[in-house]
């Protein structure tokens, strides 16, 4: 009989509890992470290449377009929106890349490099589909964005007029080992990392959308040696964690296939704007000035600003500066 | 201080070494109690403190061995991050001198960090098919960890920087994990006895997680 009467407590406070609260479905769009352009029909989109990219434009078609490209892999333009003030005399084209952001999520099987390279060629013949404005298309790379641009001129050097490379990443798998592979290689009784794989058995990692929401929690924590602002945050709308694992594990040195992004690039012989903050202590003047004599030594015109008193989230930091030097190398 | 708590509590666990599954050796005596000590990388490496009392069932003529443990991660010593378990495990059946144990147990895991603090429940059920000798014992094992509902509040850092609109409240069925592996224990002397279990780990839709493994080491000491 007080078996009976336990159990039955038992079975009327669950009632209350789940009748009380409305539960919460870990799968539906919205809940921990924003929707993507698939889920949520009102943002901007634009359909190229079997994907449907997070894409917006700003200023008057026509005038010299410079088209964004963001970090990661696997991060978003969000970072890069206060550089907006550019459209008083240039039209920009700012997107998620592939996987990314708010963008179309895809399978590995799905995403490349050469699919990407792909995807920024479809985006520019649609904005310059006569190819009639070559020299005006200007690619500015932030950070992984940099090794998307070099990639990308480097198949297709005839299309792009200019360069804008912001703290760019390792461009070559030796550049990878040489300058970043610390970076990557935390010790494992740091916080975040501990946090972060705690996690696991909250969230299982099973869709996009749970493994973007666990992708974030490093994001703040990742590589102090950038010295990212904690006073002004740089933002993120999503993080695309498969875009960003699969396009890492074709490059990363002990793959197969080794990344060269620079390929190619000696064709290429328009002006490179080169630009790094000062406190970034990854993307550090020795590495800059290896980047630029290495890769870019037949470019005559390449400026290299130092912005100051920034790291690698100068583009959100520092964009009034940023956007001064870019007014003073385009044309 | 956290350096010496945390080097204790690792010379406690590697040296003492055995586990939560001392119960299925003989070695627990029946109507006794227990204390052990854990270490372990499951998913993150870890430490435990727990007891068990074995309790003769007359009527089945077997003893169930009641247990309670609680976790904390090595290197997040702070009590926003825990597991505590209470679990029960009984001898089924004995085919030859193969026999099969169950355990079914309940848990609760705690987690803050930079995005949301969460609590979760649920349970693990887990299946050992083996050898169990006197003083010794090796099985293969089988389990099921179960997270029926966690309770998640986003973190300001989250919804000032990244999303505004997350949702706080109790999620249901936002996590499962299944483990294969295998286990084995030894009593070094009366009262003192070792035990290991390491194995292969997948989430419940058979995707990987970041570490795909589980290690445990565990000591229990008899009163």
């Amino acid at each position: 009989m007080k078996r009976k009467i336990i159990i039955a407590i038992i079975v009327v406070c669950l009632t209350i509890f789940t009748g009380s609260c409305e539960l919460l479905d870990p799968d539906k769009p919205g809940n921990l992470v924003p929707r993507t352009v698939d889920e949520d029909s009102s943002l901007p989109n634009l359909e190229i290449n079997g994907t449907k990219l997070h894409l917006e434009t700003f200023g008057v078609p026509g005038n010299p377009c410079i088209i964004f490209l963001h970090g990661g892999p696997g991060i978003d333009y969000r970072s890069l929106t206060r550089l907006t003030g550019l459209s008083n005399n240039y039209y920009l084209v700012m997107f998620d890349q592939r996987g990314a952001g708010l963008s179309r999520r895809h399978d590995p099987d799905e995403i490349s490099t050469d699919i990407y390279i792909a995807d920024l060629n479809a985006i520019i013949d649609f904005y310059d589909p006569l190819n009639a404005v070559a020299n005006d298309i200007i690619l500015l790379g932030h950070s992984w964005g940099c090794q998307y641009a070099a990639m990308y001129t480097s198949r297709y050097p005839g299309k792009v007029g200019r360069l804008i490379l912001i703290e760019p990443g390792p461009l070559t798998d030796e550049d990878y080992d040489t300058y970043f592979a610390d970076l990557y290689s935390p010790p494992l009784s740091e916080e975040w990392i501990n946090d972060w794989v705690w996690s696991e058995d909250f969230i299982s990692p099973d869709t996009h959308a749970r493994l973007d929401y666990r992708e974030i929690q490093g994001a703040y924590n990742f590589g102090p040696e950038y010295n990212l602002s904690t006073t002004d945050r740089m933002p993120y709308w999503r993080l695309g964690k498969v875009a960003k694992a699969t396009l890492k594990s074709e490059g990363i040195s002990g793959s197969e296939t080794d990344w060269d992004f620079t390929d190619g690039i000696e064709i290429f012989a328009g002006p490179v704007l080169f630009i790094r903050g000062s406190l970034n202590q990854v993307m550090t003047d020795e590495y800059m000035q290896h980047v630029m004599a290495s890769y870019f030594s037949h470019t005559i015109n390449k400026p290299y600003v130092t912005i100051a008193d920034t790291g690698h989230d100068l583009v959100w930091v520092a964009s009034n500066e940023i956007m001064t030097e870019i007014r003073n190398f385009l044309p | 201080m956290k350096r010496i708590i945390i080097l204790t509590l690792l010379l406690l666990g590697t040296v003492t070494a055995s586990l939560c599954a001392e119960e299925v050796t003989n070695n627990l005596s029946s109507d006794a109690f227990g204390i052990y000590v854990s270490f372990d990388v499951d998913p993150m490496f870890a430490t435990g403190i727990g007891v068990a009392k074995s309790i003769p069932l007359d009527f089945m003529e077997r003893d169930l061995l009641l247990s309670a443990d609680i976790s904390l991660p090595i290197f997040l010593l702070d009590l926003k991050h825990y597991e505590l378990n209470i679990a029960g495990r009984i001898r089924l059946f004995d085919i030859g001198i193969i026999s099969i144990v169950n355990r079914l147990g309940l848990f609760l895991m705690g987690t803050d960090n930079d995005i949301y603090a969460g609590t979760t429940f649920g349970i693990k059920e887990s299946i050992l098919i083996g050898y169990f000798g006197d003083g010794w014992f090796v099985a293969a094992e089988a389990e099921y960890d179960k997270s029926l509902m966690a309770y998640i509040a986003h973190s300001d850092l989250y919804k000032d920087n990244v999303y505004a609109d997350a949702v706080d409240g109790w999620y249901i069925s936002p996590a499962g994990r299944f483990k294969l592996g295998i286990q084995g224990g030894l009593t070094l002397f009366q009262g003192l006895s070792l035990n290991a279990r390491a194995g292969y780990t997948i989430t419940e839709r058979f995707n990987d997680y970041t570490v795909p493994f589980y290690i445990n080491f565990c000591t229990m000491y008899q009163f």
